[in-house]
């Protein structure tokens, strides 16, 4: 016991001196000249570029299509492609809204399961070494494996929820694994102030732990929201269609049935736009709540 | 032992054929995929190419399986194989719609295995009954055969409860009915609960689709036609030998090769079913042998999708979905 506190003694000098060497450092970083920022024209075509690769690529898709003959039944041109997304629209919008919501709850159990589960983990390496081995098996078990158990744990009346199950098994691992390792990033020299100011656990949580951690869980969620929409689809193929309120996979397998392709094709464009709109819609709130403080968001001031 | 034996037996008598018959050093080499994994509903296959009767047709014949989470459609109209087996005659149509040049050149099933099944002790003891059961259906099932059981006998959507090829969430339930092949189905169920189940046959209400139908491509068809009659003829011996079941045992072989999990049981006991249901021999077979295609049955089917919603009236010909070319029911009368 006096050993620990003398250890923790020590670590006081260690903690301020390092605080304010923190800080001299952030100064010094300030004090550096920014490089120069570029001419206005330059970043708004900069802004441009991404659709215009979009534009390009399209292009080349459909005059390649196009110049080479190939049949639609094989790979469909985007023009034929944008022409089913019109004409299917009636039937592809409710399946594409089921996917989504499948998407989005099981992404908001995974945070609402992850995140606390993380704490708890984080708070004993002894807890993280009984529990961390059934988190990996929960990731590394194949879907296709587990779904009809799923489903009879579920109940076979409740489709959506063993779909919902499945999808947030995918999403839950890179939160949880993520956050955990944040927990555990808290600056050592940090948690010793506090213990030395005697600072309230929630003191602690708000100030100390959430903001190590917060980083560390937007990259989790970046992965797992992705993960979730892939999980949504996967899980509808594996569980089996929803009777009433049959999502993308459903379309996708009908489609691939019925040697449709150009729905197919319909139907994985949603799912891509899909992903790439959560994958804008991550990156942008996590550069909202990282962007003032966080190295990995700070951007050459103009 | 019996193997080894049946091998070189069958390796003397390819030799013999190359000394003998330079033709059959030209051998074509042709893949027919499957539209599922090695087992005796696909055993005419297995049966002419075990027994050499693909050999002496002059085809040197590779068969690439199916399963669950195989779909070797697209391989045939991008050419990389050259005959498919087809489940029934809706992708055929789809095929038509879609302007994919394949047709179906044989129908070797005149009646569908597919089938509802019900616990020998649970409450559904008729198909009006069953109609009320909850139904496990894979999702082929619900986008085919299903739309018929709802349009013309009023099974509701609402029962249709997930299939994965597993047996336990029937097993588990005594009000449920499932899907399966009356050929295999009814024996596993058999083996799991002791009881045989309540069976009812599709094609004794109405479903009048073929089953196991052989497809190909337009191009072989117009540049190839010996190819493809050979290929035909072939594989209705190879059906015959299979249903007789006097010399099929290299053919089981072959079959339990590539599908471990079927059992010896499980073979006789579709042997047994196919033939005493009829399902390659009844009807048009019956005078003019197995594998034949009769229009107006096509037409009919057509007419019954159409009816159950899958295809607006008119959208294609049914007809052109098949040819007559190699096997039909007047060809085979005037030969």
């Amino acid at each position: 016991m006096s050993s620990g506190l003398s250890f923790t003694g020590a670590c006081v000098g260690n903690a301020v001196t390092g605080w304010r060497q923190v800080s001299d450092l952030g100064l010094n970083s300030e004090a550096t000249p920014p490089p120069a920022p570029a001419p206005r024209l330059l970043r708004a075509l900069g802004s441009l570029a991404p659709g215009a690769l979009a534009i390009v690529l399209l292009a080349g898709w459909e005059i390649a299509v196009r110049v080479a003959d190939v049949p639609q039944y094989m790979l469909p041109a985007p023009s034929a492609i944008g022409a089913t997304l019109v004409a299917e629209w009636d039937a592809l919008r409710p399946a594409w809204a089921v996917t989504l919501m499948t998407m989005a709850v099981a992404l908001l159990a995974a945070i609402i399961l992850g995140v606390p589960s993380a704490a708890l983990l984080a708070s004993s390496r002894l807890v993280e070494r009984m529990v961390f081995p059934y988190a990996v098996m929960l990731q590394v078990t194949p879907l296709v494996a587990v779904a009809p158990f799923i489903v009879l744990l579920i109940g076979w009346q409740r489709v959506w929820w063993a779909q919902l199950a499945c999808s947030w098994i995918v999403a839950f691992f890179p939160i949880l694994s993520n956050t955990t390792i944040g927990f555990r990033s808290a600056d050592r020299g940090l948690c010793d102030l506090f213990q030395l100011y005697h600072a309230s656990p929630w003191q602690r949580l708000r100030l100390l732990l959430a903001p190590s951690a917060l980083p560390y869980f937007l990259a989790g969620l970046k992965v797992s929201t992705n993960l979730a929409l892939v999980g949504a689809v996967v899980a509808e193929f594996v569980v089996g269609a929803q009777v009433d309120n049959p999502g993308l996979a459903s379309t996708i397998f009908e489609s691939q049935l019925r040697s449709d392709a150009p729905t197919m094709f319909a139907a994985l464009a949603l799912i891509s736009v899909t992903g790439v709109m959560a994958y804008a819609a991550t990156h942008g709130f996590s550069f909202l709540l990282l962007r003032r403080w966080h190295d990995s968001a700070l951007v050459s001031q103009p | 032992m019996v193997r080894l034996l049946s091998a070189l037996v069958l390796r003397c008598t390819l030799c013999t054929m190359f000394v003998g018959a330079a033709d059959a050093l030209a051998a074509d080499r042709v893949t027919l995929a499957l539209n599922w994994k090695a087992q005796p509903e696909l055993g005419g296959f297995y049966q002419a190419l075990a027994d050499g009767t693909y050999a002496e047709a002059g085809l040197e014949v590779s068969i690439k399986q199916g399963g669950p989470l195989v779909n070797n459609r697209p391989l045939l109209a991008f050419g990389q194989v050259d005959f498919l087996v087809g489940t029934n005659l809706l992708q055929a149509f789809d095929a038509v719609k879609q302007g994919i040049p394949t047709k179906v050149v044989a129908a070797f099933f005149q009646r569908d295995p597919q089938c509802i099944l019900a616990h020998a002790d649970g409450p559904h003891r008729t198909w009006e009954d069953v109609a009320k059961a909850p139904l496990l259906m894979g999702n082929a099932g619900r986008q085919t055969f299903f739309l018929w059981m709802h349009s013309a006998h009023g099974f509701p959507r609402a029962n249709l409860r997930p299939y994965n090829h597993s047996l336990a969430p029937f097993l588990n339930d005594k009000t449920a009915a499932m899907q399966g092949f009356v050929t295999a189905e009814p024996k596993r169920i058999e083996e799991a609960t002791g009881r045989f189940p309540r069976v009812w046959l599709l094609a004794d209400h109405g479903w009048s689709s073929y089953s196991t139908v052989l497809e190909t491509r337009v191009d072989l068809i117009e540049n190839r036609p010996e190819l493809v009659q050979r290929f035909i003829d072939a594989s209705r011996t190879g059906w015959e030998r299979y249903l007789d079941g006097k010399d099929s045992s290299a053919a089981d072989a072959l079959i339990k090769r590539d599908n471990p999990a079927i059992t010896d049981e499980q073979i006789a006991y579709s042997r047994q079913k196919m033939r005493e249901l009829g399902l390659l021999t009844s009807g048009d077979a019956a005078s003019a042998g197995i594998g034949v295609i009769r229009l107006e049955r096509v037409r009919r089917f057509y007419d019954d999708m159409t009816k159950a919603g899958m295809y607006k009236h008119g959208e294609i010909r049914p007809e052109d979905a098949v040819t007559l070319q190699f096997i039909s029911a007047q060809r085979a009368a005037s030969r």
